[in-house]
């Protein structure tokens, strides 16, 4: 069967110019669709499963990056995962990231050499992964680790002490140690505790770069948890992480980028 | 200044010290010269005695009391005049003692006068030779915030010229560039043509004081006419500059942060994409310039960022305007965001 890809773009001429070289390089390649955002990449993957993904790193919607944090957790176990090629205008990434792991990079713009290069690579690992999808989904996961800024925090100033959610004229001040987690929704933050809930309007990146990192750290996409509530890291059928909390009854997903949080001693 | 400290105030009290010994030594050779007195040695030992404490008590107490800043005078003073009697008794005291003199204060009351006199003397010299270094420490320091200033200027320079060619702005365009000269080379020559303009407008801008409206709404269409090749349908605008306002001055590269703001906060995050409108007017006598977009708006974009951007125009329009300008960020009614700058209208 002829290999399938996607190409998720959101600047037209650079979308037409990838497909139209990558039929020049590789005719047997099928084109299973063309993404202008990161919203549209993710939808075109769930439908098309499609054997190789080229994902523009700054795409509205998702990046993707976010787009590959996605595929990576939705995966079941001894699914097949598609081949990642990032596309980026500038290394701002530091492309080195991308050197050490296997996953490809190409900078724009895209050279018909360069572009070959990848092709050659993509028809070698393609033979290849239909035979270990777990090692394959390994190595995603570990290049995802090295490239989301989330992931790799560093000791920071974390200044914020309070969460100050404003309801009405009023202004509550909420203590860290209280908060048990953050939850982002469409527009908000939404701050879970004890024995309440606020909104506040952040996103979660700033809110991140502002807590302190022993404490508190992102296991996925939407969800910053304070470890200190955490009771339990439990392991569902699926292969997923779930976390369960000291003082609420709802439990919490846990990415796959952030799973070595929660591995034993 | 940095803080007062007693230990370093005091760093040339031994130089005094030693200005003081020589200002002894001449004081009893003059004594001697003119006949005061047994002569240079029991005047140098006297002279001695009583200089030296003296200098020590009033030069090193007001060093002490008012570690690195000027003694006020009403304190000062007394202090002086405290130092100079107390060194008197003790210095004829003790050099009587070292001469083996009979100690007896009516035999030493013209020495009292003496040590009056050129206690006076050495406390203009001091006090004149302070006011030197001060000014000379004051010339310095104006001096060196003055280089700063200068160098602010250029940082800023800088920071505004690397602003505007952002690199994954140039990077980019050049990739649809490269991508439009094979498929399209009418496109990509009226392509090159608006980003030579732009490049050219942003690095004079960065050696200008003031542009016209008419060259700034010039760099604002070959600005956004790249972005919209590269953003295809996703990116509509709008430039509205009325005739009467065209040749009305403003600090280069006025707008140019705010359109990009609207566009990279405001649009490209957002799916679907939109409109971004500038629009020059007059109002009350003042001009009023308003960059809108139909984007995400403030409070939702998930890129953050936008407040340097702001605090850097708003210290601009300052140093232009004084307080005369003003700047207003609003949510549209209609969704996205919108920045309305008011400035005053040149005589």
């Amino acid at each position: 069967m002829n290999p399938r890809a996607l190409i998720a773009e959101d600047e037209p001429l650079l979308a037409a110019q990838l497909e139209t070289q990558l039929r020049e390089l590789w005719p047997e390649l099928h084109l299973a669709g063309l993404a202008a955002n990161g919203v549209d990449a993710m939808r075109l993957i769930r439908e098309h499963a499609p054997d190789i993904a080229f994902l523009d790193i700054r795409m509205p919607g998702l990046t993707g990056l976010e787009v590959a944090a996605e595929i990576a957790d939705t995966l079941g176990e001894g699914e097949r995962v598609p081949q990642i090629v990032f596309v980026t205008a500038y290394d701002e990434y530091a492309l080195k990231a991308f050197d050490y792991a296997a996953v490809d990079y190409l900078l724009k713009p895209v050279t018909h050499e360069r572009l070959a290069a990848t092709v050659a690579r993509l028809k070698l690992r393609l033979a290849d992964a239909g035979r270990a999808p777990a090692a394959e989904l390994g190595r995603l996961v570990a290049q995802l680790q090295t490239l989301l800024p989330a992931v790799q925090r560093s000791a920071q100033a974390a200044t914020l002490r309070h969460i100050r959610a404003g309801s009405g004229n009023t202004v509550r001040m909420i203590p860290l140690d209280e908060v048990c987690y953050f939850q982002s929704t469409d527009k908000y933050v939404n701050v879970v505790t004890v024995n309440g809930e606020a909104l506040v309007r952040v996103s979660l990146k700033e809110l991140l770069e502002q807590l302190p990192a022993d404490k508190f750290r992102q296991v996925h996409r939407s969800v910053i948890v304070n470890l200190d509530a955490v009771s339990a890291a439990v392991r569902d059928d699926a292969g997923r992480l779930h976390l369960q909390l000291r003082a609420r009854k709802e439990t919490l997903p846990v990415s796959r980028l952030f799973a070595e949080l929660f591995k034993q001693m | 200044m940095t803080p007062p400290n007693r230990l370093a105030a005091c760093a040339t009290l031994p130089r005094n010290v030693l200005y003081t010994a020589i200002f002894c030594t001449v004081i009893a050779a003059l004594l001697a010269a003119i006949g005061f007195g047994s002569g240079f040695g029991v005047n140098f030992v006297y002279s001695q005695c009583i200089g030296l404490p003296a200098c020590l008590l009033a030069d090193g107490g007001r060093r002490l009391l008012w570690p690195g800043r000027r003694a006020p005078l009403a304190l000062l003073l007394p202090l002086l005049a405290a130092s100079m009697l107390f060194a008197w008794f003790c210095g004829t005291w003790f050099g009587a003692l070292l001469l083996g003199h009979p100690w007896r204060a009516q035999s030493y009351l013209t020495s009292l006068v003496i040590t009056a006199a050129a206690g006076f003397v050495a406390v203009l010299y001091f006090w004149e030779r302070e006011k030197v270094a001060e000014l000379e420490t004051e010339a310095a320091l104006q001096k060196s915030r003055a280089e700063t200033v200068e160098r602010q200027a250029a940082q800023a320079r800088l920071a505004l010229l690397q602003a505007q060619i952002e690199p994954h702005f140039l990077f980019n365009t050049l990739a649809n560039l490269h991508a439009l000269i094979g498929a399209d080379p009418a496109r990509a020559q009226a392509m090159l043509s608006h980003l030579n303009d732009f490049l050219r407008a942003s690095l004079s801008a960065a050696r200008k004081d003031r542009n016209t409206l008419a060259e700034e709404f010039a760099l604002l269409r070959d600005y956004l006419e790249l972005l919209s090749i590269r953003m295809g349908t996703r990116l509509a605008f709008r430039l509205d500059l009325p005739r009467e306002l065209a040749q009305i001055q403003v600090p280069p590269m006025l707008l140019q942060p705010l359109v990009e703001n609207a566009v990279k906060h405001g649009l490209e995050p957002k799916i679907d994409g939109g409109e971004v409108t500038v629009v020059a007017r007059r109002e009350a006598g003042r001009v009023v310039l308003q960059v809108a977009d139909s984007g995400l708006g403030f409070g939702a974009a998930a890129t953050s960022g936008t407040k340097v951007g702001l605090a850097h125009l708003r210290e601009r329009l300052a140093a232009t305007y004084g307080a005369q300008a003003s700047l207003d960020i609003a949510d549209n009614a209609q969704g996205g965001a919108s920045v309305t700058l008011s400035l005053p209208m040149p005589a």
